[in-house]
Formats: C-alpha cells, structure tokens, sequence
C-alpha cells in the first residue's frame, strides 16, 4: 500500500542503515535525481546569485522523498550521508565538465577561483579536492567522510557525528587534521 | 609512500603536539618522534597547515557558490548581518542587528528588481507600509523595507524556533497540540482578512513555533507583492485585476494551493481558508492532503481528488469543518476564518464533544494507525482541562520559563553612579542587593525593592573595586594600597591588608580573598578576610608571553576561580584561565577575552571588544565551548578588560551602561572641515583606525581592531562596508598605490611581520612584497613603497617593479625615523624622528635623503601626510591636535611656515601602532578622522532577574 510519495526510499534508507551496502546502490541514483534537479532548479533558474543553503537544500529533499512518520533519526542521519556523497558527485562532475567546456555557460557554478570569501585556495578547485580525498580515504575512510559530510553535506559537527555514529570530539579530531592534511596536499603549504 | 598505518601515527603525534603549547611543541616532537626526521616532518608540515588553514573549506561547497549572498559583518543602510538563517521560498534570511534601535531583525533579500517600473516600485511599497502596519501577537511583524544595490531587503521581526514544517517532520503532533496551534493561525488570519490583507501562501514552513509555544505566521500578503515587483515580463504589464497570478503564471507553493489559485483565477481571502484546512489536515494526520510525485500531479489532486478522510481520526465536528475549509468550490467553502476558529474553540472546550467518526476507524484495520487513533483522542480528553486553560492565558502571556526582567537604578547626586574604579557595583549572592561606588567615593546598598540607596562607607581615596562576601554580610574594596572590608549595614570599615593598588578581587567561600594588582610582577594573592599574611597563588610567565594575572572570579563550590591572563600584545590576547586551587595549576579555556564570570545556567561570560559574551562551560570538568555569543552588545570595560559587571549566585546580572562610552567598537568615521564641521560617512560603528581615501576618493580602506583585525573597505557611494583581507594574522596600515588599484598593507600573516599587497577589489590573493615594518607610503609615481624596518627604527624602500628589490632609504642613525611619506612632487620626503629627545617631524630631499634635512614641526610631531597639491604639510601634535605647516620650498632648500591647529575634538589621532589615523580628501579641504563618542549620557546600573532563562535560549549547552 502507498502510503507516501516515495515509500520504496523509506525501506532503502533502512536497509542502507542496517548494513545492506545493495540498497545504497538503489538508492543513489534516486536521491542523486532528486538533489541534481533541486540544485540546478534553485541554482540556475528564477533566482540568479542566489544563496544555496546544503543543509535547507538536503531537508527538502529528504521531506519530498521519505515518508517521514516511518524513519528514525538514524536513518535521517544516514539520508545525510546519502546526500552528501550526491552533494559531492554533482558538484565535482559539474567541476570537471566546466573544466572541459571551457566556461560553457554551465548553470553550476561551482569553481571557487571567482568567488570572494572563499576558503579555498585560488590555485584549486573542487576537482583537485576531489582527487586528494580520494588519496585519505585510502588512508583513513572515516577522516575522509567527514569532510564530504561537513564541506559537501553542509553538515555541522555534531550531525557529521550522528551520521558516523562516533562521538563529536572524534569527528573534531578528525576535521582537525583532514583539514590540514588537504591544506597541505593542496598547496597551501609545502611538506618540509 | 605514506601508508594508512604511518598516517595514524602521524594523526596521533599531531594531535598530541596540538596540546602542548606553541613554543614547547618542536621540543616535543623531537622528544616523541624519536630520530624519526620523516616522522618529525610531516607533523610539522601539518601543524603548520594547520596553523595556516584558517577556514579552509568550513563553508560548505554550495554556500559557497553564491555570488551575491552576504558575508556575517557586511553592513548596509544601519543594519549589519550577523547569521545566515537560510533560504525561504522568496530569499535568503539573515539575522542582523538593527544599530539605529540596538534590536536584532530578520533580513529577507528579495530577488532583485527586474524592473524599474516606479509604478510598480510604489505599489509594493505601499503594500510593504499596509503589512507593516498589521501589530499582532500571531503574526510576524515587518518592520519595513529598505532597497540595497537595487536589491529590496524587507525588515522583519526575528522569531526563533521551528517551523511547523520541521515540526511536522519531527513526528507525529498531539491532536491537542495541533488545535491549539492552529487556533493561533486562525486568529492571525482572522486579524489580517479584517484589514484586507490575503496571505496567499499559507504553509507549514510560513508558521513558526516559538520556544514558548507561540506561533507566528510569517510572510503575510507578500507573495503578491514581490511576484508584481519582480516579474521579469516587461511586455505584459500586472493587470491590476488579476491577483496572485498572472498571466497564467502559477505562484504559490503546490501542496497549499487553492483550486483557484491553481487555475491562475483571482484569489481572496477564501484561498487563506482552504491553505487552512490544508495546514490543519497535515497536523491531524502527519500527511499531505494533496500529494503527488509531481507540481502537476498535485494540482491534478488539488483540482479533482480528495484527500483521504478515513486518515482524520478528530471528533465529527472537526471533520466537518474541515471538509468546509477544504471545498473546492470557493463560493461554498467557509467564507471566514473566524468560523473555523469558534469551532476549534468549540472543540477544545469539548461543547461539540461528539465522539470520533466511528465510521472512519472501521473502515480502515490498520493497527499502528488505530493505535494512534485512540491515543490521540484519549490525548485530547486528557488534553481538554488543561488546553481549555492554557489557551485562556496563552493569549497574551506565555506559561514557560521564569520572566526575565530588567530593571535600571536612577540616582543623582551623590548617590550617583560614579565609574571610576575598575569594576564600581557588585551584586549580592541571593540577587536582592546592589552595592555600587557612588561619584563621591562612597559606598551604596541599593535593596532592589527600594527605590533609594543608602551609603555605607566613606573612603578618603578613590576606590578601586567592589566585591562582596559568598554570605552576602560584607562587603570589600580596595582603596588606595589597602585591601579593606565593611559590613553590609555600615559602620567602620575593616584593613585586611596593605595590598598595593589591588584591581580585582574575589572572596571565596573558606573566608579568603584572592585578588590581583596593577603590578604585574605578582599575579594572584591570597589573604585570610581578617587579615594576616599574603600568600602568591600564581606568578605571570614572560617566557610564554603572560604580562599579568588578573580579574579573579571564584567558581561555585571554591575549589577553583577564573582569572585573566593578559598578554604583552594587547587586549585580543588576553584568555580566561581557571585555576585549581589544591593543585595551584591552571589551564586556559577561553582565547581572547578577560574578566569571565560563571553563571549558573551553565555558561562562562566574558568581555571582548566592549561586549559581554557567554560560551558554554562544563563545571565538573572545568572546559568551554568553543562557540561564544554575544549577549551584551556594549558594556563598559577597561583597557585590560575589566568588565563593570556581576552576576550573583542566583543567576541575576547586573551591569553598568554607559550609551557612547569609551569603547573602541563605538568609533565612526567622519569628514571634518577646516572649520570643525563633521559630517558621517554613514559607516556602522567600528573598533577603526588607520583609515585611508582612495585616490579617486570613491572609498576608505580601513583597519577594523576586532577579533580578525582585517582591513575593511567602506564604499563611499554604495554604502558598504566589505572585508578585503582575511587571515588569523593582524592586518593594518593599509597604503593605496596611486592608480587605486591595489592596496599595500602590514601583515604578519607568513609567521613573520611583513609588508604585502593585494587587488583593492577582490579579498583574499595577498602577495608578499617584503619582509619588515608597516609600509606609510607609496611613492607618487607609483615604483616605491616606504616601509619601517629593524624594528620600526629605520625607513626603506622596495621597488614595486617587480624586482622587489629593497633599498635603505634613512638607516643608520641611533634614533627611530618612521612613517615616512614621499611629497606629492617626488621631491620631499616627511617623517617623524625622536634624534632630538622626542618625536618632531622632518623634511628631507628625496631621494636622496642625505642631501639636507629640516625640522618642521615646533612643540614635538608624528604622523605626517602630504596635501594633496603638496602646498601643506599636516601631522598630529602630542596632544592629539591636528596641525598644518605651510610648505615653501625654494629650490632645493625647504622651508615651511609655522604650525597651525586645524583639527582638534574627540578623534582618535594617536596610539594605534604609531601609524597615522587620519587622511586628507582629494581637494584638501576635509580630513578623514576616527571619531571616538564622548561619554554623554550619565551611565546607569541595570539588573537583569532570571538572565539565565535568555542565556540558555542564546547559547545552548550540551
């Protein structure tokens, strides 16, 4: 029985949150759908320089998609991570096809290099991050997570730490040096 | 290659060195990572990226796209942002603070104006100046509107807590709880419709929730107004007859929409009422009434389909009601809001107490649903009693927490309050009590339920700080060198010990006092309350850049006390340390601010930058948070950061106000005339100081003293304050190259002090040019900067040609030559020198400094700058005062006129790192000064009762 717009999502997202790593598969590209329209929808459209909030971005999508009576906060926890890893395909896709299109009047903006009041080194762009967490997910899964959640979930600590289930001290410590480590590699400063 | 095992290992070492304190870590590391120099390097690389990384990639990706969003601190008209707060359906939400009324508002940022139409433009505000008018408890107020770059910006009133939406989201909402919100929504709606004015776009995430369980509606009637205002369809302009649409053009959020609306037909007051029914099926069931996968899928439901009734488990009546609001047919829909809100009445009363639709829970077998039926309906019974009550009060005021009050104590003569020791009042423990230093050297007992103070100790001196006994029977101070006590009901005041200038003390609860001195060699002492031998509780350590231990505070129970560690580098270096007193150790828990205090609700409060601020604090384990608020924005505070503040045990606050006092956050910039005549540059209030026109006169680039100590550059024409550059470091003395393209600046962002410059317009991409002093000048050419070196002593040049080659420019000399200006000729060079026993102002040739040198100024001069044309020399005399010296070189000889004043007032002239705070405009006829308020209004004691209950809603602790 239906029951709400997208039940099947609601059962995916409590698969995914007890292990099933099948129903994750199932459940990106519908989430992906989703966040991508929503994005280039506010990005692009009606309101031109508007301000993209992850964390309001992420919600909606989460109320349109999940039967909200039905799943716990856990399970919202885990849609976050969800999302973020979407969050990070679409924009690091829309990096990289911008980097080939040459400013192909791509609707994602997403190169930092002309954004005032960005935290980013000029000389990088998402793509280059992209790649370096690539490199510390190989070296610690869990320092790379965070920043995927807290840089293109939105999140803030204390959510990063609901979503891996660890305390907010170990999700600070790892912030503390995933964000030096990527500082570093990116070329803010050079080793030795 | 570094493995996973190897990068754990390094985490751990950079998590470790991260303790320990910055000089100590090398010796640490060398210690721990035993002869591995691999190892020894890498977690030195990181730590210093660390130290680098300031916020890099803190802001999420996509926050970070926007282009045109606004920055916490950018500025306009008298308002400056302080959060994002999101993005509603029509624009992003800021809080800001409203300077003019000293209030925190919501700002909306509308989309911008796609037309210019004055017609249109007049119409919404109009419709701006009507919503504006509407004053009622349940709706969110507008406070006005105001256009920023083309962009109109409407002024809202801040209303915290959640939106029904994210209520909704949250879980299922009692029946008795959803009656009681929407009969608020009723009567917001029920107020609005009488003074014509139509929502339109009712929705969950329109209704807010306050903590207190107040709802407000927001964003009243002005879907309508900004769909006309920003139509992008120039060629079809609004049809006055055709409201909430147009042309077709569905507006609106899809769920909510009335049928009307969605067929794009004009919309009234009946369209609120079906949003209604929608809102309150939503809360009854935790479901949409008109779902779909799709916009047209809704509208297909909205239009044709009825929502499920079998899922509304609510007495008949309300069933009733809601199949009325929610009728498709707008001519037999409820025709007013107020009949929905009787029956709601009616209903949580219990007169219609007609018993659930039996006939819906039959139909349908689901047990969880079932389950939930029947709680509902035995919540709602249960609920009736005390709901039927709560809404009776709730109306005008709130249940909920103690009322926080505050109260400000008057008095003359000389009962008055007279601010001349560090920290004048105290409060008593129980709250009940304030004792103050009167403007006579007195001591004042002011019972908060009395209307008079009565003095209870005369002092021959003045007095330096109050503080009064953990049993609320005494009360201490210091004048003079002598530490001394009094009882709360007068008579003799007791020496407890010769002390020197004690500034600050606590008295703890096994009957001693700790106290600190304005010698900084002592730091903390201890002394019994009757007197006897003083005892050293902590020494300052110079080695770790501590100048002095101050402002004790004891912490609840006694077995450890705040203080302030101050550093050599001024006020923003200052921390909060607590001390445990068994052990005699302490340890820092907040990095700049001083004089913290506990406050039973959980926090530290502290003063920084002429405010107060609060971070959580965990007494059991003696940390902070590290996220602090600000919860008074202005309070007197010394130059070591004394704060004239108490909090008594019992949570109640107390504090001196003193509109305009001498806080560097109060200054402004100002144009002066030759003649004394001040005009604004409409900058905010700021900590400013060396501010510096442009050479198109378009904008000031300026220091802001503040926690970022970052230069700023206000826009003379647009009216904004923007932040150009950015960093940990301290940033200052900002020097304009000649084309006004770039700024060159003071930094010591690289670790080391240095001289650097970026583009004037794009913040970030500073460039370091050379390592030294602070740069005073720009040659008029544009090919040098004159810079300070070897400590500020000696003046050099540096090529901007590219060679970056550096070059003495006057060296050599025992004394100091700074802030060196180059004549608007090329010939001239003007700076300050102490070669004769105290600063006076020089000329010599330039470049060639060696060729000649004049003294200009007559009684002792600093800080030199040029008239534009170069016909006048100014700089500022030692007592502050702006002076002028003709200029009338002959050849290559100098010669000048004698000194005049020009400019003289409340400028803040000197100080500020030796540099000039002043500048000249483009025709010489105006200086740019810092203004710093004279004190006028007589300060004044305010006590706030149950500041607790604000604290917690302002700051959250865990």
């Amino acid at each position: 029985m239906k029951t709400g717009p997208t039940p099947n999502i609601t059962s995916l997202l409590v698969a995914w949150g007890h292990g099933d790593q099948d129903a994750f598969d199932v459940l990106a590209p519908l989430v992906q759908q989703e966040l991508h329209r929503l994005a280039v929808r506010q990005m692009a459209g009606e309101r031109p320089g508007h301000i993209l909030q992850p964390t309001a971005l992420v919600n909606e999508a989460y109320v349109r998609l999940v039967n909200r009576h039905n799943v716990k906060w856990q399970n919202r926890a885990h849609f976050f991570g969800v999302a973020a890893r979407m969050m990070r395909c679409i924009l690091v896709d829309a990096a990289r096809a911008r980097g080939r299109a040459k400013r192909g009047g791509d609707a994602l903006q997403v190169s930092l290099a002309d954004v005032p009041d960005v935290a980013v080194p000029h000389t990088q762009d998402l793509v280059a991050l992209d790649d370096a967490l690539k490199t510390l997910e190989s070296l610690d899964p869990r320092q790379s997570q965070v920043v995927e959640l807290r840089f293109f979930g939105g999140l803030s600590l204390e959510e990063a730490a609901e979503a891996l289930q660890v305390s907010v001290g170990t999700v600070r410590r790892d912030w503390s040096l995933a964000q030096a480590w990527l500082y570093r590699e990116l070329g803010g400063t050079s080793q030795s | 290659m570094t493995t996973p095992e190897r990068h754990r290992q390094v985490g751990e070492l950079y998590h470790a060195a991260l303790a320990v304190a910055v000089e100590d870590r090398t010796a640490f590391l060398e210690d721990v990572s035993e002869g591995d120099a691999d190892l020894l390097r890498e977690v030195q690389s990181l730590l210093t990226a660390h130290g680098r990384a300031g916020r890099f990639i803190e802001t999420p990706a996509l926050a970070q796209t926007a282009a045109f969003s606004l920055s916490v601190g950018h500025c306009f008209a008298h308002y400056e942002v302080l959060a994002p707060l999101g993005v509603g359906g029509m624009g992003e939400v800021y809080r800001a603070r409203d300077g003019k009324l000293g209030r925190e508002v919501a700002i909306k940022i509308l989309p911008r104006l796609f037309s210019t139409d004055p017609e249109r433009r007049a119409r919404f505000d109009r419709e701006a100046r009507l919503l504006a008018s509407l004053n009622h408890p349940h709706i969110g107020g507008i406070y006005g509107l105001e256009v920023m770059d083309g962009t109109p910006v409407l002024v809202l009133e801040l209303v915290d807590g959640d939106t029904l939406a994210e209520r909704i989201a949250k879980g299922p909402i009692a029946s008795s709880e959803a009656l009681n919100i929407a009969h608020q929504v009723a009567d917001a709606l029920e107020a609005a419709h009488e003074n014509g004015i139509v929502h339109r776009d009712l929705k969950p995430a329109n209704i807010k929730i306050t903590t207190a369980g107040v709802v407000k509606v927001l964003d009243f009637g002005l879907a309508k107004g900004i769909a006309d205002l920003t139509s992008r369809d120039l060629s079809h302009p609004p049809t006055p007859t055709v409201n909430g649409t147009r042309d077709g053009v569905i507006r609106g959020t899809a769920p909510y929409m009335s049928p009307e609306q969605a067929r794009g037909k004009p919309v009234d007051k009946r369209t609120d009422v079906w949003a209604f029914g929608c809102v309150l099926y939503e809360m009854l069931t935790g479901r949409v009434a008109f779902a779909g996968d799709t916009t047209s899928e809704m509208i297909a439901a909205i239009l044709g389909r009825e929502p499920d009734w079998s899922a509304l488990q609510t007495p008949a009546s309300l069933r009733r009601l809601l199949q009325r609001c929610l009728d498709k047919d707008p001519r037999r829909r409820l025709h007013d809001v107020a009949d929905a809100r009787i029956e709601i009445e009616d209903v949580i009363s219990g007169a219609s107490g007609t018993p659930p639709d039996g006939t819906a829970v039959t139909a349908r077998r689901q047990p969880v649903r079932l389950l939930w039926s029947i709680a509902a309906v035995v919540a709602t019974l249960v609920a009736v009693g005390a709901l039927t009550w709560n809404l009776q009060t709730a109306r005008q005021a709130q249940t909920a927490p103690p009322r926080i009050s505050r109260m400000t104590i008057a008095s003359s003569g000389t009962a008055a309050l007279g601010i001349t020791s560090a920290r004048s009042l105290a409060i008593m423990p129980d709250g009940t009590r304030v004792v103050y230093v009167g403007s006579n050297n007195q001591i004042f007992v002011r019972p908060l339920d009395r209307l008079d103070a009565t003095a209870i100790y005369t002092a021959a001196a003045p007095l330096n700080w109050v503080f009064v006994s953990p049993d609320g029977q005494s009360v201490g101070f210091g004048e003079a060198r002598m530490l001394k006590r009094v009882a709360l009901t007068g008579g003799p005041a007791a020496a407890i010990a010769e002390t020197g200038l004690a500034i600050g003390a606590t008295w703890a609860p096994d009957d001693t006092i700790i106290f600190s001195t304005s010698d900084p060699a002592t730091g903390l002492r201890r002394v019994s309350a009757n007197g006897g031998d003083v005892t050293v509780l902590t020494r300052p350590a110079p080695e770790r850049g501590e100048l002095d231990h101050l402002w004790p505070e004891m912490l609840p129970g006694g077995r450890a006390m705040l203080f302030t560690i101050t550093a050599a580098t001024g006020e923003l270096a200052a921390q909060v340390a607590v001390l445990d007193l068994a052990t005699g150790t302490y340890k820092v828990v907040v990095r700049g601010g001083s004089h913290a205090h506990y406050v039973p609700s959980g926090h530290l409060v502290y003063t920084a930058e002429g405010t107060l601020r609060a971070v959580p604090f965990d007494l059991a384990r003696l940390e902070a948070g590290r996220l602090s608020v600000t919860v008074l924005p202005r309070l007197v505070t010394t130059q070591h950061g004394a704060g004239d503040f108490d909090v008594a045990a019992d949570g109640t606050l107390a504090y001196v106000d003193a509109p305009g006092a001498m806080s560097p956050a109060a200054r402004t910039l100002v144009w002066v005339d030759r003649q004394g005549r001040e005009e604004p540059l409409g900058a905010p209030s700021r900590p400013y100081f060396h501010p510096r026109v442009s050479p198109d006169g378009a904008r000031v680039a300026v220091a802001i003293e503040d926690q970022e100590n970052d230069i700023w550059v206000w826009d003379l024409t647009r009216r904004t304050l923007g932040r150009l550059t950015f960093g940990l470091a301290a940033d200052f003395a900002p020097v304009w190259t000649p084309d006004g393209h770039r700024l060159v600046f003071f930094s010591q962002r690289d670790g080391e002090s240095g001289v650097f410059w970026q583009p004037a317009d794009r913040p970030g991409a500073a460039e370091k040019l050379a390592t030294g002093a602070p740069p005073s000048g720009v040659t008029p050419d544009g090919t040098q900067v004159i810079f300070g070196y070897g400590g500020n002593q000696d003046l050099m040049m540096l090529s901007l040609d590219g060679t970056r080659r550096v070059q003495p420019l006057l060296t050599g000399t025992p004394a100091v030559e700074r802030n060196g200006i180059v004549s608007p000729d090329g010939r001239w060079l003007a700076y300050e020198s102490d070669s004769a026993g105290r600063f006076e102002i020089y000329v010599r040739p330039f470049p060639n400094a060696s060729a000649g040198q004049w003294l200009i100024s007559t009684a002792g001069g600093t800080r030199p700058l040029w008239a534009p044309g170069g016909q006048e020399l100014f700089y500022v005399a030692p007592d502050g005062v702006l002076m002028a010296v003709r200029a009338n070189p002959r050849g290559d000889r100098w010669s000048s006129g004698s000194p005049t004043k020009i400019v003289e007032g409340p400028y803040v002239t000197r100080g500020l790192r030796d540099k000039r705070t002043y500048d000249v405009s483009a025709d010489g006829k105006k200086f740019l000064m810092v203004k710093q308020p004279a004190n006028q209004a007589a300060p004044q004691i305010v006590v706030v009762q149950n500041w607790t209950e604000e604290l917690k809603r302002l700051v959250t602790t865990k």
